[in-house]
């Protein structure tokens, strides 16, 4: 209940605003701290940060999609994978830039759309059925790859773009802002961001105040997989080559950016604000910390980290919250009639 | 087993900012089978807490037969051991389960290796249940139960497990989901119960049930005790006015007499159990449909919505015929639907109270303003009497009779030609109630056509310009208010009929 009493509201703004506290602290920490004082401020390293976290923040806002409206999907990082690759190829075999970007999307979209049509009209639950189509294409982009990474005939323009700074931040992250700012309208003041929201808080009821579910949910596939195949187009910008196994890698890191994202300043909902901060949040500790002297393994364990505490933290603040206001009749009752 | 009596003294109880229970004290007679009345927030809730050492009060007694205890010590344990023993709303059984296995969830497996003694596990489970004269195999699934059963098997497990020999049975509201005959059959059960010396306290909003079954009552309003009397000599009015504290005239507002053209026309349909049923329901008129679970009632409602295929007959909505193949076809064409389970079916359940309100009035446009929502919001939350902290706070932290008025907000915000109601005062307390049939009548007099279906036929009686009863999937009488009394109405709806064809 918002409002109410005094200890009520602290724990809400604890709760909402703790992610960013923590983030501007860390900041202030490996910007004092004496190993990394040098360099982690410094514009080059800040600049290489944020370019670097553009794909991992595009691929968690299109894994965001899904999980607003209730579903998982864990083949954004193989349709990543997969849309580098098309984009490398085809440009690589004379495609103007653009076309090439285009079908690299396009055939995102078409993973999307396959994923979209078994959850919402075979009834195939979201996290398998993503599951196996991300394992699915990973095996096709190494058997069309031969596992061999694509180096050559990729065209500079494509390159350029992924290093160029506009207005002093990398040209990639404007791209971030824009797909943010075009989801943050979609979904917060638009009547299919609030069917979204609607299927994802409970179906049942959304389907009888007149919302096509289904049809819901598959375009938040849709969305999300076309998402992803931007992030792919990104991925081949920011390193040149197409790479055929660094997709599946951006999967965890999207997820739970994602869901950090959802104990910050909306706390127990996806939002697009929390989960860049919650990209932020990664970006910035690992990066400090690889500063500091630590090695490779700090990206994974602190991704895994991160998801298990943040998931952990937002369960917890939710039962002091539970906890802080006065009991009301549980909303679980049982039925009678209803399969008649 | 022997009953014994147990009495709160001077117990109370605040949860941050609010006092829940303020000084409360009552006594409740061994073998007796006493109702604990009250509105939502009136402290009934916190009172079953404190006994099941669920919550600790901050001052005050407990006394049960022979144990004392300051109420600001009790623990669960405790309560186990002295033998309380409570069902919830949620009866807590595994439904693809058999009697018997959800019975030895509390008795045990009958083997201390770790093993399960099937044939020890079905004797205990016969036991449990002949204990309470329930006659249903320990090998039948919960599954295949009525509901009232179900609540029995639930009896029998927490009267059979636990630490010390059970002395007090707490049920809260037991009977709220359950129709009415179901809900007789279960207080017959309670009240031999009681005559062979448990004590049963329970917790409920249905006044009826109380006047014909229980032997006395405690009432508690705002978190203070009110009144401790036995049954005899309270009636209907007096309850209600000792539960909101003031008298509320009618409970039921007046009908007014309508000859307007027929707005919803049903022939014939077919749906689901629902056999060749049709009625009409004129512009301004509240027509109630009657009858036991699985007559067809709900399905009816489902299929003039679109939410269940109609697989014959006749729907003329507004003069056109109507055939709707999905929930928003029937918004399209002016119809409302307010579900009878609110948390499963209608209520965005953290969700904010606002986006509740605008989910189906945001149809209306592409783009959303969040500020003339959140101002609508709170035009409504007015209108309706709506108590709520904030239309920002979630669905789910409203009490049912306040969710419900939710719901129906969202729905009279639409221009509509129909609305209909399925069990729409199920867990709705007494006061809540009448401002739900005033908002009821007041939108049938705004000419809508009004359909509510109900298990209380109590309710159908004093609502309903009109009562359709239904058995069997078919409709089995019509009569005008008035004509179509409570018993009237139970009469047709329980009659045993031959089977449908």
């Amino acid at each position: 209940m918002s409002g109410g009493t005094p200890r009520v509201r602290v724990v809400d703004l604890a709760e909402r605003y703790a992610l960013v506290v923590i983030v501007v602290a860390m900041m202030l920490f490996f910007t004092l701290y004496g190993p990394t004082a040098d360099v982690f401020a410094s514009s080059a390293n800040v600049q290489s940060v944020l370019g670097n976290q553009a794909v991992v923040a595009t691929a968690a806002l299109a894994a965001m999609i899904p999980l607003v409206g209730g579903q998982f999907d864990v083949s954004v990082g193989a349709v990543l994978g997969m849309a580098a690759i098309v984009a490398a190829d085809a440009t690589s075999n004379g495609w103007p830039v653009t076309a090439a970007c285009v079908l690299a999307v396009a055939l995102a979209s078409v993973v999307g759309l396959v994923n979209g049509l078994l959850v919402a009209y075979v009834g195939v639950n979201s996290f398998i059925t993503t599951l196996a189509a991300g394992t699915l294409i990973g095996g096709l982009v190494s058997l069309y790859t031969s596992n061999a990474t694509i180096v050559t005939g990729i065209p500079e323009s494509i390159t350029r773009f992924g290093s160029a700074v506009w207005l002093g931040l990398p040209a990639v992250v404007w791209v971030v802002l824009l797909v943010a700012l075009v989801l943050a309208v979609v979904v917060d003041r638009t009547v299919h961001g609030r069917r979204l929201v609607s299927a994802g808080v409970n179906p049942a009821a959304a389907r009888l105040v007149g919302i096509d579910v289904s049809r819901v949910v598959v375009m938040s596939f849709v969305s999300s997989a076309a998402l992803a195949g931007v992030a792919g187009v990104l991925l081949l910008a920011r390193t040149g080559t197409g790479n055929p196994q660094v997709g599946n890698g951006y999967t965890l890191a999207a997820l739970s950016a994602a869901f950090l994202g959802a104990t910050a300043l909306r706390p127990g909902q996806f939002n697009v604000v929390g989960t860049l901060l919650g990209v932020l949040f990664v970006a910035v500790s690992v990066n400090g910390l690889t500063l500091a002297g630590a090695q490779d393994w700090v990206d994974p364990v602190f991704n895994g980290a991160a998801l298990m505490l943040a998931v952990a933290v937002s369960t917890g603040l939710g039962r002091v919250r539970s906890r802080g206001t006065p009991p009301t009749r549980s909303d679980r009752s049982t039925t009678q009639e209803s399969t008649t | 087993m022997t009953g014994t009596g147990f009495s709160l003294h001077g117990v109370t109880k605040r949860y941050a900012g609010t006092t829940a229970l303020d000084d409360v004290s009552f006594e409740v007679g061994p073998g007796t089978f006493h109702a604990l009345l009250g509105g939502n927030g009136s402290g009934k809730s916190t009172a079953i807490k404190v006994l099941a050492g669920v919550e600790n009060a901050e001052s005050g007694e407990v006394r049960l037969g022979d144990h004392r205890i300051d109420a600001s010590h009790l623990s669960p344990r405790w309560s186990d051991e002295v033998g309380i023993r409570f069902v919830h709303q949620d009866l807590g059984l595994l439904e693809p389960l058999t009697v018997a296995e959800n019975i030895a969830m509390t008795t045990g497996y009958g083997d201390r290796a770790g093993l399960v003694r099937w044939r020890e596990v079905r004797r205990a489970a016969q036991v449990a249940l002949d204990r309470i004269g329930l006659d249903v195999s320990p090998a039948a699934l919960v599954a295949e139960l009525r509901p009232a059963q179900r609540t029995l098997v639930a009896i029998a497990r927490c009267l059979t497990g636990g630490a010390g020999a059970a002395s007090l049975l707490v049920l809260d509201e037991p009977t709220a989901s359950l129709p009415d005959e179901e809900a007789t059959h279960l207080l017959e059960r309670l009240q031999a119960l009681t005559r062979s010396g448990t004590t049963v306290l329970y917790v409920t909003h249905r006044l009826d049930e109380v006047l014909r079954a229980a032997d006395a009552v405690t009432v508690l309003r705002d978190g203070r005790h009110v009144e401790t009397r036995p049954r005899d000599g309270l009636d209907h009015d007096t309850l209600v006015e000792l539960i909101v504290g003031r008298a509320i005239e009618s409970l039921y507002p007046d009908a007014h007499d309508t000859a307007e053209e027929p707005v919803l026309e049903v022939s014939g349909l077919r749906a689901g159990p629902a056999r060749d049923v049709s009625f009409t329901v004129r512009r301004g008129e509240v027509v109630g449909i009657g009858g036991a679970v699985g007559s067809g009632r709900s399905s009816v409602l489902r299929a003039l919505f679109g939410d269940l295929p109609a697989e014959a007959g006749s729907i003329v909505v507004g003069g056109e015929a109507f055939r709707p193949a999905s929930p928003g076809d029937a918004i399209e064409a002016g119809l409302a639907y307010v579900p009878e389970d609110r948390g499963r079916d209608a209520g965005f359940a953290t969700a904010s109270v606002s986006l509740n309100l605008a989910a189906v009035s945001s149809r209306r446009s592409q783009w959303l303003s969040l500020r003339r929502e959140r101002q609508e919001a709170r035009r409504d939350v007015e209108e309706f009497g709506v108590r709520v902290a904030s239309v920002l706070a979630p669905f789910r932290s409203m009490s049912g009779g306040n969710q419900q008025k939710t719901v129906l907000a969202r729905w009279l915000r639409l221009d509509g030609r129909v609305l209909l109601l399925d069990e729409p005062t199920q867990g709705v307390d007494v006061g809540a109630r009448a401002d739900i049939y005033r908002v009821i009548r007041a939108a049938a007099d705004e000419g809508l056509a009004v359909v509510v279906v109900s298990s209380d036929f109590e309710e159908l009686a004093g609502l309903a310009d009109r009562v359709v009863v239904m058995a069997a999937g078919r409709v089995v009488g019509e009569a005008p208010r008035g004509v179509a009394t409570r018993d009237w109405i139970a009469q047709r709806a329980l009659a045993p009929t031959e089977a449908a064809a």
